[in-house]
Parts: C-alpha cells; structure tokens; sequence
C-alpha cells in the first residue's frame, strides 16, 4: 500500500512506454489512412475507442501520438537536466558573482512561462515539434538549475567535502565524485516531475496548433482538430484527452513515489 | 536591515528582471535565422520589395539599435507599429485586454477560495479518507489538461443541456441584457480556469497547513488550553498564509497561459487569442508587444505578491527570513 503511487506510476509510464514501441511495429488499424465511410464512430468492438473525423481509428492514432508525446518528453528534459545541472552544481559550489549570475539569469528566465517561450519561438522559427521541444526544454532550465544548487549546497556543508580539498582534489573531481553522487536520486525525481510538465507543456502547445502539424498525430492535435465535431460527437476530443491526463498522473505518481522510496521521512510533508 | 531597504532591493531586482526579459524576447524574436521581412511577404516576394520592408521597419540597422530604439519606446508606452495592420500594437491589444483581466480578476480569487477547504481537509485529515479524497481531487486536477477541462465543460453544459453558450463573448456594456450575456459567456471559462488552479494551490495548501500542524508553537497553543480549531484559526491562518501567498506569486505566470488557452478553447478575443494570430501571422511587433505586457504583469504581481509577504510576517519586515 505504501508503495502504491511507485507502482501505478511505473505501470502507467511501462504502459505508455509499450504503446509507442509497438506502434512502430503494429496498430490496429492504418493511422494515417482517411476513411470517409468510417467517419466519427462510437466506440465499439471494431473500433475501441471509436474513430475521428477522417475515420481513422482512434487506439492508432493514440498510440502512435505516445511517440511524439515521450520524444519530446524525453528530449526536453533531458537537454534541461543537460545544461541545466553543471550550471546548478557549479553556483553552489563556488560563490560569488559565478554563482549570483547564473542563478540570476536563470530566475529571469523562470518568470517566462514554457508557452510564452514557446510562442516567441515559434513566431521567428514557425511550428515544428522540434521547436516545441527546444521551447519546454529551455523552459525546464531553471527548475534544474534552482534544484541542482540546492542539493548541491547542503552536499557541499558536509565534512568529507573539506576532507577532499584538505586532500587536493580539484573542484571538478570533487563535484564528478561527490556532488553528482549525492543529488543524484533528487534529480531523479524533479526529472520524472519535469516529465509531467512537460507531456502537459506539449499537449497545450500541439492543441494551440504551435507544435506539430496537423499530418504528425499528436494528442493535444487530435483534441484541437476534433473540437469542431462536439456537436456531433464528443468522443474524439474526450479520448486524448484521458490520455493526456493518465499520462501526466502517471509520471506525477511516479515522482511522488520514487521520492517517498528514497527518502520515506518527506513522506509527510508532501 | 528596515523595510525600507528590503523594498528597494526587491524593485531593483524587478528592474533588472525586466530588462533581462526584454532581452530575452527581443533576442529571441529578432536575431534567430530567418528573414522577418521575407517571412512576412512570403517567398515569393522580390528581394527589391523585401528591401523596401526591411528599410521601412527599420530592420537594416544593427541589433543592438533595434533593442534600444524598442526598449526607448516601451519606456514612453510606445509598443510599436503592427507589421501587417500598420496601426500601433497597442491600439490592437486595447480591445482584447478587458477580456483577459476580466478572465484572470475573477478567476483568481475564487481559485483561492475553493483551495483553502480543500487543502485545509487534505492536511488535517491527511492520515484519513476524508483527506486522501481531497490529495487525490487535486492530483487529478493538476494532470488533466486545461483545454480538456474547458471542452468537458462545453459537452456538459453547452453539448448536452444547452444552458450555457459553448463559446464567443459579449462584452460588458451598460445594458442589463448584456451583463447577462457577459456573465454567461465568462461562466465556463472562468470555471475551467478555477478547477485547474484550485487542484495545483490546494496542493500547497495542505503542505502549508501539514508544516503548521507540525510546529512547536501550535503544540504549546493546544497545551496552554486552545482547542485544534482555535490554535489553527489562531496561530495556524497567519503561517499557512506565507507559503500560500508564496504559490500565488508562483502561480501568476501559469494562471496568464492558462487564460491564454482557455480563451483559445471558448474563442474569447482575449490577448492570448491575438497573440496566436500574431504568431500565425508573424507580426513580430504584435507578439513582442503582448509578450511584454505579460512578463510586466507577471513582475509586477510578483512583486506586490513579496510586498504582501512583509506585512503577513513581521520576521521578514525585520529581514530575518
């Protein structure tokens, strides 16, 4: 029972995972085929979650949508951690103006929500997942920066550090074999949180049409190209975005449980 | 240090904030690859026409000069001339500001107020079901994606009962038929916008309550005779209301975009709806313009937002933090 956000994020993330590997191999049906007699079906035993208005199945284009959805994911949140981690680690280690410049350009740029970012980028480079990607990535920077100081202040007040400059370690070797260690498991956890926010970040830019085009299935896309049949039927706007929801809950919990797991005592604080 | 210096330290730091931002967005916007002159008239555009445009809007000067020519006229209110109308930028935002403010005034107090009750039973009764409801609510409501919110909505009461109008806007005049209309046009958005903040500020509610509950002082409240509920009124609010206040600082940014999709969802003529047609159509000065004023509204609140901060907790005005 403790354990039960570690477990029902991690299936949901495997789930997820599952879905865009086999759609490389395997859907349904052709997710890319329009099929004008097919239009706007309930969901049925042919169709599970039905079809949208061109008539494609929808459990396709879902899954093939959990590709762009974890790339970009994965991308932004790995380029944030990228840059954003030594520049953490570094303004905690030495202070100073290093130290004030960095975590100062990155609360600047922590004041500029991911859509604004977006938005601008999109404006001078025009809409591309790639764009998107670059947009949530910068974006994540901060909170990478911001966490990566933090740990690596409370790592640097302990005594084996002294031990290791006492020894002549230089600061490099010391953050390679001290630092990064110890905040590790801390940034563990903010990238599965990033991850959340960033499938969330994605959905909302593809949905406000300032991610991929509309030939590239993603599930923000989906709910905005079906917005227009409501009337008709609601299924096809609803669909993705249960997957959306699920996927984010699913990286939420596994956030929340791999912190409880490493550190059971902020179990209550949470 | 008095509460004269700590608020002067936190206006230059808005100060600089500011300029750095409209380094950012000039810097983005301006000196990517990419001819803003040839995207505005298209490929097929003559390159003597696209000189023309270049030399009019003055893009053939230096970068350098652009940014200060655009920062001098910000500091006068000037926001420059669309690309594409010709009309100033701010002529152009003018109509959609209303919409907006009254998007996020009306949204944002009423987030708070269904937070609190929901944070305040997550907290206290943390161990029980009564609060592993509340925690698991406002975990569902921070994954579900606004736009998905609005458009549950729009099946609910405008799909399926018709009771309210599934998009569009009247605006607020002197009629009373149009403060009707006004009202049930900004229900549902103001709704959605409501549950997706509310999920994400009860969270930080109850933690802000849990440390409280957790403190030595409410201990001694509750041993020097004060029942659960008066030691909380009484010494729990006050504390509570510090981190509170830190996520409504926090969360002024987020409300902003989330209003700049909602709008999208129920097509109000909202800023957010003219600055994606400003992207669409790559009127930089439109993008650059609105993009501004919603960094300024995000510094700016953030600021009152510390300033509230020194006058709830007296340890800050003594800058003991």
């Amino acid at each position: 029972m403790r354990r039960a956000p570690l477990v029902a994020g991690l299936v949901i993330a495997a789930g997820l995972v599952l879905a865009a590997l086999v759609s490389l191999v395997w859907t349904p049906y052709d997710p890319f085929l329009v099929n004008g007699a097919d239009r706007l079906l309930r969901p049925s035993l042919a169709h599970w979650l039905g079809t949208d208005r061109m008539g494609i199945d929808l459990v396709s284009r879902l899954m093939v949508g959990a590709r762009t959805t974890l790339m970009v994911g994965v991308l932004a949140v790995l380029g944030a951690a990228v840059v954003g981690v030594p520049l953490g680690i570094a303004a905690g280690m030495r202070r100073g103006v290093l130290s004030d410049v960095i975590l100062r350009a990155s609360d600047i740029l922590f004041a500029l929500p991911a859509l604004l970012l977006a938005i601008l980028l999109v404006a001078a480079k025009g809409a591309s997942v790639a764009t998107a990607t670059t947009a949530i990535g910068i974006a994540t920077i901060p909170v990478f920066v911001r966490m990566a100081h933090g740990a690596t202040l409370s790592v640097m007040a302990l005594d084996y550090i002294d031990a290791a400059r006492v020894a002549g370690i230089s600061a490099p070797a010391i953050a390679l074999r001290h630092v990064v260690p110890n905040i590790g498991p801390i940034l563990g956890v903010q990238a599965s949180a990033s991850f959340s926010t960033a499938i969330l970040a994605e959905a909302g830019l593809s949905y406000l049409g300032l991610a991929a085009s509309a030939a590239t299935p993603t599930w923000g896309r989906m709910m905005r190209d079906a917005q227009d049949d409501l009337f008709l039927t609601p299924w096809p706007a609803l669909v993705p975005g249960l997957a959306i929801a699920l996927a984010v809950l699913g990286f939420n919990l596994l956030g929340d449980g791999l912190r409880d797991y490493l550190d059971p005592r902020l179990k209550e604080l949470r | 240090m008095n509460i004269g210096v700590t608020l002067a330290r936190r206006l230059g730091l808005f100060a600089v904030s500011l300029v750095g931002a409209t380094l950012v967005i000039f810097l983005i916007v301006q000196t990517l690859p990419g001819d803003v002159a040839q995207a505005t008239l298209g490929l097929n555009a003559t390159p003597e026409a696209v000189a023309a445009l270049r030399e009019k809007y003055g893009l053939d000067r230096p970068a350098v000069v652009r940014y200060l020519a655009w920062m001098a006229g910000l500091v006068h209110g000037d926001l420059g001339v669309s690309y594409i109308s010709g009309q100033s930028v701010f002529s152009q935002i003018r109509p959609c500001l209303a919409v907006t403010t009254w998007l996020v005034v009306l949204s944002m107090p009423l987030a708070l107020l269904c937070s609190i009750p929901i944070g305040l039973v997550a907290a206290l009764w943390r161990r029980r079901w009564q609060g592993a409801i509340a925690s698991g609510l406002s975990q569902t409501g921070m994954a579900v994606p606004v736009f998905f919110t609005g458009i549950v909505l729009v099946v609910l009461f405008a799909v399926e009962s018709h009771v309210l109008p599934a998009n569009g806007y009247v605006p607020l005049t002197g009629s009373r038929g149009d403060a009707g209309r006004w009202f049930s046009h900004l229900l549902l958005p103001v709704a959605t916008l409501v549950i997706a903040q509310s999920s994400l500020l009860a969270r930080y509610v109850r933690s802000g309550f849990i440390d409280v509950l957790t403190e030595d002082y409410l201990r001694t409240a509750r041993a020097a005779g004060w029942t659960k509920w008066g030691a909380l009124i009484r010494h729990g609010t006050r504390n509570a209301a510090v981190s509170v206040v830190t996520v409504v600082g926090l969360q002024i940014g987020a409300m902003l975009v989330g209003a700049i999709i909602v709008e999208q969802v129920f097509q109000l003529p909202g800023l957010g709806s003219l600055l994606l047609r400003s992207v669409g159509a790559r009127d930089l000065p439109v993008v650059q313009g609105i993009t501004v004023l919603l960094v300024l509204a995000v510094l700016l609140l953030s600021l009152l937002v510390d300033a509230a901060y020194l006058l709830i907790d007296p340890r800050l005005r003594r800058g003991q933090s």
